[in-house]
């Protein structure tokens, strides 16, 4: 096993766990900066796969379109039940992780061995080891990182972005009554754009290669988004150079268990979240900077 | 600019068993100042936020729709994670790009009016408690709405500061034909700036005329009943000095102003005050003070020694912040509960562990509300539900008890009305006379004149005492020079 190897290894890894999580942890940012903390993501990911398989069959482009309105249709639901009087937001995010992971699973297992067709990829070629191999690169993929860049942008520079972020604050909700809008909405509106990325991460698995339903996936990609916003402090393009070291991290558990043999890579998919842990114990909140 | 007046009519609201108002009824002219007086506790505030739309009436109507009104509150609504810029554009609806440099300029005019000088791209929570004020009255000039209501705006407020204020908000009623409500408890403050005057007492409108015919006997009578106002009368000296100091500073250098150094040592039975203008290291004197901030360099000691850890109450140290009911209270907590905070808070776990006697703190709370006179339902009311002025008197009066020794206290009297100053003053003069010291960060100089037998001028994070003889005529020679 050469080196070469491993890299590619290494890269095919990134290019196949990334982008789901880039997609949902960009669209997250949205939520918390909302001040929304949608643990339910977790069940929304699996949901919006098995939606997009099923479009799927009709089209690739009419799977993405499903897993996106069910993304921001099942993730406007958690906002509305959270919005309820004596509502908790993470009870209500915990009985959509479960639930949507249950539904999932029902549906994805009863309905869906058939195959569909993919979604179209760039092909990256690479010579390694004295032969080429294609890598495929994700539209899905682009799509999410110029989303980070719109939304970095946004969030500082248009009166929407400022009304998110005031929506996220201690008295946010006075201060936005008072000039006319509605904290709940807002979230709301945050909370369902968050979904709708997590159904892009869901097409994703879906509907790329080598695609199709399998159990137990999209499970990880909705918490470790959200664990990775939280740690992101809720800026986009930091969310998403971590969801890649996340991505890579775990891949590089892959590639190791390929070249070597050995098992225990899972050890390497918990270490993002003993990152957040140590983040939580050691961070300051500071006010201030978008 | 003949607009019709703003109608208030036959508002009431009531808070659990406290009626806060009981039927009000007003007419606001536009293109004036309206002055409203009352006492702490008379529904100015409930007042205000029912015409802001941010509390429904249970009777009545406002008069006008909640989108033509713009509402400073009492205790400011900045949002702290914000820079000042955009605190100022979040208050514009519209979700498309903004345009920064029109509105930081828009910005800077109007902070300039009100003689603020702030970066506009500091974050909203970093700034002094007064300098945020004037940034929230700049906006809300700038928010140009047709009712404009100010709560208290001079509680935080140095005089020349208010008085900047009140001539920014006469040029744009003028202009532009806005109604402005100032609130507050002082008739002098009210007298000088508002065109009309509006009493409220005990939820219910006892006066309302054209400033000139409006006598300040005529007011008084209105605000406090009866009840006559208590003569200012100048502070007491201090006793011969004996034995340790009881707060030393030493050497102290506060964030932010490496520079400067503060020494101070204050004595049994002293009463100082430090003065200043407001940015001056008040905010981060006070928090190395009370033990919420390490010194950048030097040191403080209580007694002699350096100050212990846990809960400073329990050694003698009572403490009132600049702005008590953000933090040093709990809003969604009981009065009881926030009368008994030092009792199980700090102290250790064998103590948070023993069973609280709820009933006697309760009976204590309830002997607090009958001695200080507030009239709120009582012990079990929340917190949150009492008017400023009340959960001043109320922590005042948590942290004075007992065996203070020491009492730090930040602008101890603003948003309190006069009898509750004099009220204050007696209060510490009578912790004194029991050995206590006392330090005051304060803006009002009338208080200080009356509450401080020393007073220390706070600039640019450094300390000089001024001559007690003639120290105002000093203060304001220095701060204007």
């Amino acid at each position: 096993m050469s080196f070469e190897l491993l890299a590619l290894a290494l890269l095919g890894g990134l290019l196949r766990i990334g982008p789901p999580l880039i997609c949902a942890a960009v669209g997250d940012c949205l939520t918390q900066r909302a001040g929304r903390f949608n643990l339910g993501l977790e069940g929304v990911v699996p949901c919006t796969a098995v939606l997009a398989a099923l479009g799927g069959q009709h089209g690739a482009g009419i799977g993405v379109l499903a897993a996106v309105a069910g993304g921001a249709a099942l993730a406007g639901l958690h906002a509305l039940c959270c919005s309820l009087p004596r509502s908790n937001e993470i009870a209500v995010g915990i009985a959509f992780l479960v639930g949507g992971t249950a539904l999932a699973r029902f549906v994805g297992d009863g309905q869906l061995a058939v195959a569909h067709p993919s979604l179209p990829q760039i092909d990256l070629v690479v010579e390694a080891a004295g032969r080429s191999h294609v890598l495929g690169l994700s539209w899905l993929l682009l799509a999410a990182l110029a989303a980070a860049v719109l939304i970095h942008w946004g969030l500082r520079a248009t009166g929407a972005g400022l009304l998110l972020r005031a929506a996220g604050q201690p008295g946010g909700a006075a201060a936005l009554a008072a000039s006319g809008r509605s904290q709940t909405l807002l979230q709301l509106a945050a909370t369902s754009a968050g979904g709708a990325f997590a159904g892009l991460a869901g097409a994703h698995l879906a509907l790329f290669h080598p695609g199709g339903w399998s159990d137990g996936l999209g499970a990880g990609v909705g918490i470790g988004a959200v664990t990775i916003v939280f740690i992101a402090r809720a800026r986009p393009l930091v969310a998403v150079l971590l969801a890649a070291g996340f991505a890579a991290i775990v891949a590089f558990g892959l590639a190791l268990q390929v070249a070597l043999g050995t098992g225990g890579y899972h050890l390497f998919s918990v270490l993002p979240f003993i990152l957040a842990l140590l983040v939580m114990g050691t961070a300051r909140r500071r006010p201030g900077r978008a | 600019m003949t607009a019709a007046p703003i109608s208030v009519r036959e508002l009431a609201k009531a808070y659990g068993a406290t009626a806060a108002l009981r039927g009000v009824s007003f007419d606001f002219a536009p293109g004036r100042i309206h002055g409203l007086l009352g006492e702490n506790g008379a529904g100015k505030s409930t007042l205000l936020r029912i015409l802001a739309g941010a509390e429904r009436a249970d009777k009545g109507t406002a008069g006008v729709a909640p989108a033509d009104v713009i509402l400073a509150p009492q205790h400011g609504s900045l949002l702290a994670e914000l820079t000042v810029l955009e605190n100022f554009a979040v208050a514009r609806p519209g979700l498309g790009r903004v345009a920064w440099r029109t509105v930081a300029a828009q910005a800077a005019a109007r902070l300039a009016e009100l003689g603020v000088k702030v970066d506009l791209d500091a974050p909203a929570g970093r700034l002094d408690p007064a300098v945020a004020r004037l940034v929230e009255y700049a906006r809300a000039l700038w928010l140009d709405r047709p009712l404009v209501l100010l709560d208290e705006p001079a509680a935080l407020l140095n005089q020349p500061q208010a008085q900047q204020l009140f001539a920014a908000l006469r040029r744009q009623a003028a202009a532009r034909g806005t109604a402005f409500v100032v609130s507050s408890h002082r008739i002098d403050e009210l007298r000088a700036a508002a065109a009309e005057l509006h009493v409220l007492r005990a939820g219910a409108v006892t006066l309302s005329r054209p400033r000139d015919e409006a006598s300040n006997a005529d007011l008084a009578a209105a605000m406090f009943g009866t009840a006559a106002t208590p003569p200012a009368r100048p502070a007491a000296p201090a006793p011969a000095r004996a034995g340790p100091p009881v707060l030393a500073v030493r050497g102290l250098a506060l964030a932010g102003q490496p520079q400067a150094r503060i020494d101070l040592e204050l004595f049994a039975g002293e009463a100082a005050a430090i003065v200043g203008m407001a940015g001056n290291g008040q905010r981060e004197l006070m928090d190395v003070l009370c033990g919420l901030a390490p010194p950048a360099a030097g040191a403080v000691e209580l007694y002699g020694a350096p100050p212990p850890p846990g809960d400073l109450k329990h050694h003698g140290v009572g403490r009132l912040p600049s702005d008590p009911a953000a933090a040093a209270a709990a809003a969604s907590m009981t009065v009881a509960e926030n009368a008994a905070m030092h009792e199980h808070v700090g102290g250790g776990w064998r103590r948070g562990l023993q069973r609280l006697a709820w009933r006697d703190c309760e009976a204590r709370a309830a002997a607090l509300i009958a001695a200080e006179r507030l009239a709120i339902g009582g012990a079990r009311d929340e917190f949150g539900w009492l008017s400023g002025g009340n959960q001043r008197k109320l922590l005042l009066a948590r942290e004075c008890g007992g065996d203070t020794r020491l009492l730090l206290a930040r602008n101890p009297e603003a948003g309190l009305d006069l009898q509750a100053v004099a009220a204050l003053r007696d209060r510490l003069a009578a912790a004194r006379a029991a050995g206590a010291a006392v330090l005051l960060i304060a803006e009002d100089l009338d208080f200080v004149a009356q509450a401080a037998d020393r007073v220390l001028l706070l600039e640019r994070g450094g300390l000089a005492e001024l001559p007690a003889a003639n120290w105002r005529e000093e203060f304001h020679r220095r701060v204007n020079a």
